[in-house]
């Protein structure tokens, strides 16, 4: 870092470190180290600092929170639009998106299964063939209707 | 009895409350926005002291700068119940850009209206812990900052505040101050340069004479 973007840096946020962009502090800290008219400028900025850092404000007390929160929970909360709840619901139903896609697959496979009779055919014996049904009538000596 | 247990039982869950301390204040927020007042008091309690420091330096009255932490925390609560769907003011903002925004805002325009009283440039009244000496030399200092501070523009004022004296990152105190952050910097260089030739004198007179 040159010394002029030092200067830069601390007469904006002062002596701390821990006030400077973590973008610039490493290479502001390696100036420093090897920089005497670096640390100068450091003493001169950290003098500033200890006089501004004597303005202290004293913190605000219970009684201040407790009226505070008296105060704004005895008034009625505005009520969000009816969008923001149509926004909600729709995103509670997009958590069944997977069991939706899940149903729909199986449906256009069963359809495609169907269509083009991939499965194979039943080839175990136990289907019913029309003229045996009719021959085992006629041998009784019924008629077959 | 109630327990805070009991109290903090919502839409049948319970949140035990080192939940609640440990929850992000957006989380609060969407508990406030529910009606849930323990959130609310997690979240006044954490960002309170804050909220009054700000005002307080942007204002230069302390009195001011209580009245307008407690608008700002009244808005917390009436308007929480938008914060789920990042509505308007919320869109895109974390709960500390969206309350500090609202604190400086009403600083600048509480700042606007006609001067405080005598009473309250006075500053703050002296630490009874220290030797009255010391107390009185610390109320002074304390008070000539404070008036340094207080003829800063107001934009200079704000960035000073947020930066310098409450430690948020530049990038944050230009999302407050809807501003970019090297406008920022530049305000920050300004008011320390100011505030350096305002000060010259006060320095010598009282960092000599200061343990």
């Amino acid at each position: 870092m040159m010394i002029w973007r030092f200067r830069r840096l601390i007469a904006a946020y002062g002596a701390d470190p821990g006030r400077w962009p973590p973008g610039r502090r490493r290479r502001a800290e390696a100036l420093l180290a090897r920089s005497a008219k670096a640390r100068t400028l450091l003493a001169e900025a950290q003098a500033l600092d200890s006089l501004l850092l004597a303005d202290g404000k004293p913190p605000a007390d219970e009684q201040l929170a407790a009226a505070v929160i008296g105060r704004a929970t005895a008034m009625p909360q505005e009520r969000a639009p009816a969008t923001v709840r149509a926004f909600t619901l729709d995103w509670s139903l997009s958590r069944l998106w997977p069991q939706a896609v899940g149903l729909a697959a199986a449906a256009v496979l069963g359809f495609v299964v169907g269509w083009t009779d991939l499965l194979p055919a039943n080839s175990g014996g136990d289907t019913i063939d029309l003229a045996d049904v009719l021959d085992a009538g006629l041998d009784d000596g019924g008629s077959p209707l | 009895m109630r327990t805070r247990r009991d109290l903090l039982r919502r839409d049948g869950r319970s949140l035990a409350s080192e939940t609640m301390t440990d929850a992000t204040d957006e989380d609060l927020m969407m508990r406030i926005g529910n009606g849930d007042r323990v959130a609310f008091g997690e979240l006044v309690r954490r960002h309170l002291n804050r909220a009054v420091a700000v005002a307080q330096r942007v204002t230069g009255s302390r009195s001011d700068a209580e009245e307008i932490a407690q608008e700002a925390f009244l808005r917390v609560w009436t308007k929480a119940p938008h914060w789920r769907g990042g509505e308007g003011e919320f869109r895109g903002a974390r709960f500390t850009t969206w309350l500090y925004r609202v604190v400086v805002n009403l600083g600048i325009d509480r700042r606007r209206r006609p001067a405080m009283s005598a009473l309250e440039a006075a500053g703050d009244p002296a630490d009874p812990a220290d030797s009255a000496l010391h107390s009185l030399e610390k109320a002074q200092l304390s008070g000539r900052v404070a008036e340094a501070v207080a003829t800063l523009p107001e934009r200079q004022r704000a960035a000073l505040t947020l930066c310098f004296y409450e430690g948020l990152s530049n990038r944050e105190a230009a999302d407050i101050l809807a501003l970019s952050p090297g406008a920022v910097e530049s305000l920050l260089v300004r008011a320390r340069r100011s505030l350096r030739e305002a000060l010259a004198g006060v320095a010598a007179e009282f960092l000599e004479v200061s343990p």
